[in-house]
Formats: C-alpha cells, structure tokens, sequence
C-alpha cells in the first residue's frame, strides 16, 4: 500500500532579512493536520543543497540557503518517504505547514520524530513513541511509560514490578525527571509498582543516558523528558479505558479552533472499592483502603504566528485511609503523599533565525500522615506529620540557527528549592501539645549553557559548556560543566560516535530500601555533604538498514565522585519516636547517618530496533559492571552495588496481524541483585560502657552476644529475574471512534522471580533454611478503551 | 516478617499504620517458597574477643569460630583449645602465654602474671595449630582524675504543670575536660539531682546525645551536652506536683569511661544496631589481622561527683 501524505501550506509572511548576505531562510513550524499539534525532531531536508535541520520541541525550524537557489524541501518522517514542497529561495519565508499521513498497516506510529541513528550527533538518547507504550503488554493492563523505559538497553529496573530506574550504574535519585519541564520528586504510586504517568496525556517521551546536551543538568546518570499533549484545537477527541484496577479518560480539543486548544486527562484506581467487602469482613465493620488518581491538564492559545502561551499542570496523589468507629472508641488515620506541578511558558519568535522560550515552572511533593483517636476512657490523641519539597523556577531558552551548518542553543535556568523535612504537631488532651517544625530550608540551583549542533562535512559535533550554581545558607559552589558528542558518518547509513559529559547533582534522595517509599526524603546538599559529581565517556557505532532496522552498539565508563550512602545501622523508615514525650525527636541529623564515596560503572550496549512494517520492536542487551566503595562501609573495600546487573537483555515484539488486530510479547531477563546475607554467627562476650562500672570477665557469660556475620557487602546474588509477557489487541471501528479489547499476561510461564529473601527456622528450630518471596505470578488482565473522534 | 511486625509495633501507631499499608499490599499477593538457589556460603572465620583494664580481675581471651546462620543450628560453644595466645606488654617488654580454661571455654592469667597499666601498648597474638596466626595492639586509656570533668554551662528553667506527666522543667548542663589526652570518652547518663524552692531535692537521669562517645585528639576541650525537658519524680512519684520555683542544678554524679578506637569502634557498632529490619546491616567489626572477627580493646572508667 502506497503511503500518501498531504499537506497544505499556509504562507504567513515574508520578512526582509539576510540581503546583505545573499541568502534566504525559510523558517516557520509544522504541525499535525488532523489535530494541529506541533511537531518536534522532524528533518527537513534540501535536496539540492544537502542541508538540513530539525525541529525543535515547538515544532519550530528556520533553514537559510542561497538566494535564488530553489529547491525542494522534504520533511522525514523514518523510514518513509514524504512528499516534498517546492521553495524558490528568492526571499526569506515564514510558513505554517501542517502535515497528516494516511495510517498504513505497516506504518509505526506517526507522531514518533526519531531521525536516522547515523544522522545524529548526539548518542545514548532514545525517543520512546508514545503509541508503542500503548502496544506494549504491562502489569495488571496498566500501560507505563516507565516501565517501557526499563526495558532499554542500560535501563534497569530495581526489582519486581518497580517502576524505579537504574540508568548505567546510577541510582534512582540520579534520573531527572521532568514533565512539560517541572521536575518530578516522587514518580511513583503505589510504592514503586506504577509510575504516575498517564501514557493517554502524553506527546513525547525522550531518555538520555549519555552525552548530555547542556540544557540538561541536576543529575547524574539520566534524563526523563516528557512533554503532555497540547490538545486537538480542531475537533474535540477523547478516550476512555477501564481496565482491572483503574480507569482512565481523555478529553481534548479546541477553545477557539485554530488558536487554542485544551487537553484534560485522569485516571483513578478502584482498589478501595474491590477490597472494601474483604477489609469490612476481617476487621468488624473498619473501613480502610488504598487508592491513587492522577489528573494532568493543559491549555493553549496562539496569540500570533509569533507568539503562544501554554499552561500544563499534574496533580497526583496517593492516600491509605483507616477509620473506625466504635461504642467506646473513634480512630482515623490517613496516609498520603502526591505531586503538583504547573508550567506556564511562552515561545516567541525573535527573527527567522531565531526562537525563544520562557518558562515559569512550580513542582511541589508531599508526605502527610494524620491520626486521631478518641476513647471514652482516655484522652484523645492526635498526630500530624507532614514534610515536603517545594520549587519555584524560572527558565529561558534560545534556538539560533545562523546557518545551515550551526544550531546554537542557549539559556538559563534558576530554581529555588525549599524543603521542609518535616514538621510535627502532636496532641494529647487538652494538656500536652507538642508542635516541632524543623526550619525549611532555602536552596537556590541556577544553571547557564550555550550548545552548538555543528555539522560539517561528514562530521557532526556536539560541544557544550553549562555552568551551574548552587547555594545553600552560607555555602555556594559554582561548577562547570563540560559537554561534547561527536558522530563521523562512515558512509550515510554508519556513523562513529563518541561523548563526554560531566554532572553534578545537588540534591540526595535519602532510600532505606530501594523500593520507591513515600518516606524517602530529598535532601540538599550541605556544607558536610557536597554535591555528587559524574563524568562519563561513551563511543559507539551505528548502523542504518533496509525495511527500517537499525543497530546501536555502545560502550561507556562513568565515574561519580561524592555519592551518598547509609551509613551501617542507618535506617530513615520509623526513625522518630516522637510519641515517647521523654525522647528527643529527629535526635539524629540525616547527615550524621550518611558517608559518602565513590562508584564506578561500566558497561556495553547493544540496541537493534525495528520502527516499521508488520512486526516491529527491539532487542536489547548490556553487559555492565558498578561498584561503589565508602570507607565507612565494608571496611572501607570496593562492593558491587545492589542493582550491579552483570547481563540485562530484553525482547521486544508487536506485530500487527491487521487493522484490527495486534499481538505483542515482551521478554526480559536479568541477572540477580546483589544483596547482603546473613552468612554465620559470632559468639562472644560483649563488653559495653554502662551506668554501673563493670569489668570484664566472660568466666561466667561465655558466648552470650550473638551478632550477625554479613561476609561482605553485597557478596549474595539473588536469582536471575526473568518473565516474558503477552497481549493481544482487538479493535473494533465504530461510528464514532475505535473500540479495543485488550488481554494481557503478565508472567506467562509463572516464573517466580524472587522480589526478597530471609531466613526461617524449621518448627523443631534446629534447622534453618533459604525463603524467598515473590510478589507476582502468572497474572492475566482484560481492559476495555474507546477512543472517540 | 515476624521481626518486621515485631519491630512496627514497638514503634507505636506510626508504626502499626505504615506496618499495616506495608503488610496489606505485602500479604495480598506474595508467595513464599523454598529458595532455588542455595543460601549464602558459610565461611568459617576464626573469632578473637579480648578487653583489657586495669580494672579486670584477669586478662582473659575468648577464641572461637563463627557458626552458620542456615542449615543445621547448634548451641554448642565454638572455642580452639589447643591455641597459643600471648599477650606482650610492649612498654614493659613482658609477656605471657595464657592456658585454657576448660571450665569456660577461654584462655585466661590473673592480672599478678600479666598487670595492664594504664598508657602502656599491648599486643595479643594468637596461633592456632594448624599454623594460623592473628594479632592485634591496644594502648590502655590514660587514667582519669575524679575533677577531670567539670561543669561548665548550665541553666534550669521554671517550672511548667503538665496534667498528665506532672511537673517538668527544662535543663541545660554542659560538662567538659580540659586539654584530653588521645582516646575515646563517654558517658552514658548521669544522676542529676535538682533543688527546688523549699529545699527539696528532685533526681532524674540525664542522657547524653547520639552515643555519647567524643573523641580526644590531645589538645582540646571535649564537651558533652545535656539540654532537655525534664519530667520531676517526686513525692507520690510520676505526676508529683509539688516542687515550687526557684529550681536549681544541685549536682550530677556518674560513672565516665574512657577506651581506646577498637572499644569506641566496636561500640559504635553495637550502638547501631537498633534491631530495626529496614537498617543498613551492620558488618562485624574487626581489629585483627589475617581476617579474624572480633575486637582486642581497652577501656577504664572513674565515678565522677560534679557540683557547681
């Protein structure tokens, strides 16, 4: 079936510029035809001349040749041919195109930007196609982006049915995560088991583990960039789906068409509900349960072809509620944390050559627990607990295309972090009351970069400088950051590829277990605890092929200076014991209770994807190692660190049999984390400085201490986790949209992946043996969407 | 499990709501199996306690091996009896071979053979006999006076009526030494004793904070803080009501230890070691060479009497 893409062109304007120079630039935006978003990463190409460029996440593009020299501009989508326009270069131009394409069987989808691999400067960066996520088998039916990204090469996952990400030996606290350019704290519902990204509101997703451009900057290991839908502004659009423990809606379309659009999407689990009947049967009539919902909306106006405003925002949280009421007796207790975040931003077109965008941007996260309790017999009790991050930001950004060969980008960025580790109001009857607020902290995190696309030849560099400033009370440090990518196209399908990137991180996310709980807390950097430092060389090849496959092979090596670790015996879960009034509460500094090291990790990826056709998908492969090493842990000797996977390979296959019909499979495998294991017993007698002066004589207390033997840090493996899941599709056109069925397996050979191990004593106690437990077996799902048109 | 819940429920009702969030989703659809891999690998190591004082009545050796924590579990004593354990003192130039003492199990000489003097070095070697050797070395603390510790700021509050607990007031003592030598001081608590207007006398503890331990390097002043509300027991006890204002700091009285970096570290260790599950693990401290477990250390301590 022949693809056919049409487009109409709407010329705006003609500007006078570049006369002196004898050039022309054409510049403008494209946008989707069916729903008018804008469209980024899309090439446009000269086919004369051989230049090109892309646009930029606006959908905006500006390419200068020489005056007079018409030819036609071809705008790419991968793997398919467009239709071109013809332009005469006679003056300069600025355009508004919108494109649609006519769906094919075989056509991935169409919203998905990515460029030819070998064409890119940069490396380690992967666009993700929303639609594919959607394609995508996942747990319970409940489709994650964060979970796709796991499935990438150098992506691990922290264990079972987590959604936190372990990016080329980082942490989970090292991925910045920013949606519609608000960060996200805590991406997490559900302790880790779902991430709170609605897949239905979002436009594009892009991860890069490497080779950071020098806009980015904050963490160490990786970049989560989402960016939420702008709405249909020509037709009102939406979907809804119900599946085995959420359902979820999205609404869009047009406030005034053709200038301003709106975009509403949630989604609300039913989890409370299901269990209700069991948790009222077991506990006499208490009512208690669990739930979470997300809601994101966004808002657009075109003020002129050279202005938009655009407001987004995310609200989210997740609350576990226990109320009971009897005669004598009234107890309620909640248990909530949640996200907001809002951005406000402004493009505007300087010139034909030049882009701008301002940013206002709000992100909040917060714990809150609450407690009350009346007895007829006692006084009543009442607890309030609450902690949280806070940032206000501003940020600017510039696109200046001089030339053909130059896309220089620039900008700055301030943001001012104020957490609130916690505050504590506890009352006891009407005689103690006890109020501690410890005092919000005030951090301020500034950066300023300049990036250069430079292509020259069969050379593309990426070079970059951000400069990055952070203070906090009386301390401030003041950090250049070097960038630099660079690709040399062997041939126009193969191309070398190198990188160098150095990160500094100042903020910590302080995680007893590694699960994604609610109770981990951000911290800043302090004058004791100085920021973490990465820096990270990467090469590779990639490769072009026929039908639409390409191959990437990576090899990187990464050091950080000034990681963070708990210390032994540290723990930050159930730390305060601030209903024991004699006790001092938060008697120990979070930064008594962390040292800090170093860690190395280094590795290899293999990343074959397959964009187009019937069947399309990747297989992926990393070969990797990362060790830490703190000398106040493990004696001061290097470990592996937990989440140090030596293989990590994942299978990915959609293939659509029809229209209407798409079968999908994914396999995932992965070596074991490496965990600390009790291995043996000292026995001996203690001696320890007490109240009453004591000698020591083990005559008469012989081997009464029993302590645990560790061996060393992390010196156990757990089994190798690996499971392979499948869905099937069934779509069903109706007159106003597309029904779809959907049945999914998670685990399909009901692999038990153990998600912890412990020790358990025979009933005799004379024997004690290896238990592990895991969390999912063999699940299967049904969901039900419809999107109307 | 047992441990986790155990733990939850000790902490209160923060506990008991994060336990129970924790429990219901855990509990909802875990599965718990034999392991397919084997357990850890147990690894045999050669386990050495020693604490030397002034204050002991014999310089004793506890040598022993660890136990595995899976597979078959035994209360039997691990000891190596056919060992040779010598403890030198370095600044005397003497030493001693110590015998085994089958009744407990340790290697043991009355402190007449082998006197531990306070700032003099001592080694500990032990050879096992199938050639194994371990040592370590200790420095006795130097001996502390009963005024090395004085009182330095201090400040009590007026009194505040609590309906439940009684009467409280708050309490600020600083306690300091001049010019420490090197080693590690501490103090667990000490009884504070407070006057009030009439001439009674309240006592109560004071706690030190974090694990009360300060390291002397030579030259400075070490202080240990004390700064807190303090609940008065007096009278009918708990809730007793009747101390009127002036309140004074009428003195402290304690027991202040000193010992050297393998007693401070192992202490630290146990210090730690909360039994909270979700803690770090704390690995086995180790003095020794050739990777023996265990701690050689050194400790002395003084019953200090602070007025102000």
């Amino acid at each position: 079936m022949l693809l056919i893409i049409s487009f109409s062109i709407v010329v705006i304007d003609a500007s006078a510029q570049n006369t002196a120079l004898a050039k022309s630039t054409i510049s403008g935006y494209l946008r989707d035809k069916s729903s008018g978003e804008m469209m980024g990463n899309v090439v446009v190409n000269a086919q004369l001349s051989g230049v090109r460029t892309t646009t930029n996440n606006y959908g905006f593009f500006s390419l200068t040749l020489t005056k007079g020299e018409g030819q036609w501009l071809q705008f790419r989508y991968p793997g398919l041919l467009t239709d071109s326009f013809y332009w005469s270069a006679k003056k300069d131009t600025t355009i508004t195109i919108e494109l649609a394409a006519v769906e094919q069987i075989a056509a991935v989808e169409i919203r998905s930007r990515k460029t030819t691999i070998a064409d890119r400067a940069d490396m380690s960066r992967i666009d993700i196609p929303v639609q594919q996520i959607k394609d995508i088998p996942a747990l319970l039916g409940e489709k994650d982006v964060m979970k796709v990204i796991q499935l990438l090469p150098g992506v691990q996952k922290g264990g079972e049915g987590q959604a936190g990400i372990y990016v080329r030996g980082g942490g989970p606290d090292q991925n910045l995560i920013v949606l519609d350019e608000a960060i996200v704290y805590n991406a997490n519902h559900l302790f880790g088991f779902f991430s709170l990204f609605n897949g239905d509101a979002l436009r594009s997703v892009e991860l890069v583990k490497g080779g950071f451009p020098s806009r980015y900057g904050g963490r160490l290991s990786s970049v989560i960039d989402l960016n939420m839908k702008e709405g249909n502004n020509k037709k009102f659009a939406g979907e809804v789906g119900i599946g085995l423990i959420s359902s979820r809606a999205v609404f869009e379309g047009p406030i005034v068409k053709g200038k301003s659009s709106f975009m509403i999407s949630g989604r609300r689990t039913y989890l409370d509900a299901l269990a209700q009947p069991l948790i009222m049967a077991s506990t006499q009539g208490a009512n208690a349960g669990y739930f979470f919902y997300d809601f994101n909306a966004k808002a657009n106006y075109i003020l002129s072809e050279k202005d938009k405003l655009y407001v987004s925002g995310y609200f989210g949280r997740d609350k576990f509620y226990f109320n009971e009421n009897t005669a004598d007796t009234k107890f309620k207790t909640n248990f909530g944390w949640g996200n907001r975040t809002l951005t406000a931003r402004w493009n505007h077109q300087i010139n034909p050559k030049m882009f701008a965008n301002a940013s206002a941007i709000y992100s909040h996260y917060d714990l809150s627990i609450n407690v009350l309790q009346k007895d007829a017999n006692s006084d009543a009790f009442e607890l309030n607990y609450k902690s949280d991050i806070n940032d206000y930001g501003v940020k600017y950004d510039l696109d200046y295309r001089p030339n053909p060969k130059h896309m220089v980008r620039t900008g700055f960025s301030t943001i001012n972090h104020k957490f609130s580790p916690s505050a504590v109001v506890l009352k006891v009857g009407s005689n103690f009351n006890f109020d501690r607020k410890i005092s919000v902290i005030n951090t301020y995190e500034s950066g300023i970069y300049v990036e250069d696309q430079w292509r020259e030849g069969k050379w593309n560099f990426y070079p970059g400088l951000r400069v990055s400033h952070y203070v906090v009370d009386k301390t401030q440090y003041l950090k250049p950051e070097p960038r630099m990518s660079f690709a040399y196209n062997l041939r126009k399908d193969i191309a070398l590829k190198g990188s160098y990137a150095l990160m500094n991180q100042y903020i910590h996310l302080l995680s007893s277990t590694g699960i994604g709980l609610p109770t981990d807390l951000w911290v800043p950097a302090t004058t004791n605890v100085k920021p973490m430092q990465s820096q990270q060389w990467a090469t590779g090849i990639a490769k072009d092929f026929k039908k639409g496959f390409s191959l990437s092979l990576e090899g990187y090596y990464k050091t950080m200076n000034h990681v963070i670790t708990y210390k032994e015996g540290a723990s930050f879960l159930l730390q305060d014991d601030f209903l024991n009034p004699s006790v001092s509460v938060n008697n120990k500094a979070w930064e008594s209770q962390v040292t800090s090291g170093k860690g190395w990790s280094y590795g290899s990826e293999v990343f074959l994807q397959k964009q187009v056709g019937k069947l399309s998908g990747w297989i992926g492969y990393t070969l990797s190692w990362t060790q830490l090493q703190f000398d106040a842990v493990n004696n001061g000797v290097k470990y592996y660190a937990k989440y140090d996977r030596r293989h990590d390979a994942s299978v990915v296959c959609i293939y659509r049999l029809s229209k209407l019909f798409t079968a999908s499979m994914t396999w995932v495998y992965g070596t074991g984390n490496a965990i600390t294991m009790p291995q043996g017993y000292l026995r001996g007698t203690g001696h320890y400085p007490s109240t009453m002066p004591e000698i020591w004589d083990p005559s008469n207390q012989a081997f009464n201490n029993e302590m645990i033997d560790y061996g060393k840090r992390n010196s156990f493996r757990m089994a190798a986790y690996h499971r392979m899941d499948i869905g099937l599709q069934f779509k069903k056109e109706k007159a106003h949209g597309i029904k779809t069925w959907e049945l999914s397996v998670y685990n399909v050979y009901n692999r038990y992946n153990p998600f912890f191990y412990y020790g358990q004593m025979n009933v005799a106690g004379t024997v004690r043996s290896l238990k592990q437990v895991t969390l999912f077996p063999f699940i299967p799902s049904l969901s039900w969407t419809y999107k109307f048109r | 499990m047992k441990t986790v819940l155990k733990y939850i429920v000790g902490k209160g009702q923060l506990g008991l709501l994060l336990g129970a969030l924790i429990s219901l989703l855990g509990l909802a659809s875990c599965i718990e199996k034999d392991a397919k891999i084997p357990p850890p690998e147990y690894s045999k190591r050669t386990s050495i306690i020693c604490y030397l004082s002034p204050r002991n009545a014999n310089v004793s050796v506890q040598l022993g091996f660890t136990v595995p924590y899976f597979g078959v579990q035994s209360d039997t004593v691990s000891y190596y009896s056919d060992a040779k354990v010598t403890v030198s003192d370095l600044s005397a130039g003497t030493s001693v071979v110590l015998p085994f003492n089958r009744v407990d199990f340790v290697y043991r000489v009355g402190k007449n053979k082998m006197p531990i003097l306070n700032d003099h070095q001592y080694r500990v070697d032990v050879v096992l006999a199938d050639g194994r050797s371990y040592s370590a070395s200790t420095q006795i603390p130097p001996k502390l006076g009963p005024t090395d510790l004085q009182l330095g700021k201090f400040s009590v509050g007026k009194l505040e009526q609590n309906q439940q607990f009684g009467q409280q007031v708050s309490v600020n003592v600083e306690l300091k030494m001049g010019n420490t030598r090197k080693g590690f001081y501490y103090s667990p608590q000490f009884d504070i004793v407070l006057e009030d207007g009439q001439g009674d006398f309240y006592g109560n503890t004071m706690y030190f904070k974090g694990s009360g331990v300060e390291e002397g390097i030579g030259s400075d002043t070490l202080r240990f803080f004390y700064q807190e509300r303090m609940w008065l027991q007096g009278g009918g006890g708990m809730g007793g009501g009747s101390a009127i204002d002036p309140m004074k700091f009428n003195g402290a009285e304690g027991t202040f230890w000193v010992f050297d970096k393998g007693y401070a570290e192992s202490y630290n260790k146990f210090f730690e070691d909360t039994g909270n599950p979700f803690a770090e693990p704390i690995l086995l401290y180790s003095n020794w060479s050739n990777g023996a477990v265990g701690t050689l250390g050194s400790f002395d301590w003084e019953e200090m009497t602070i007025t102000p």
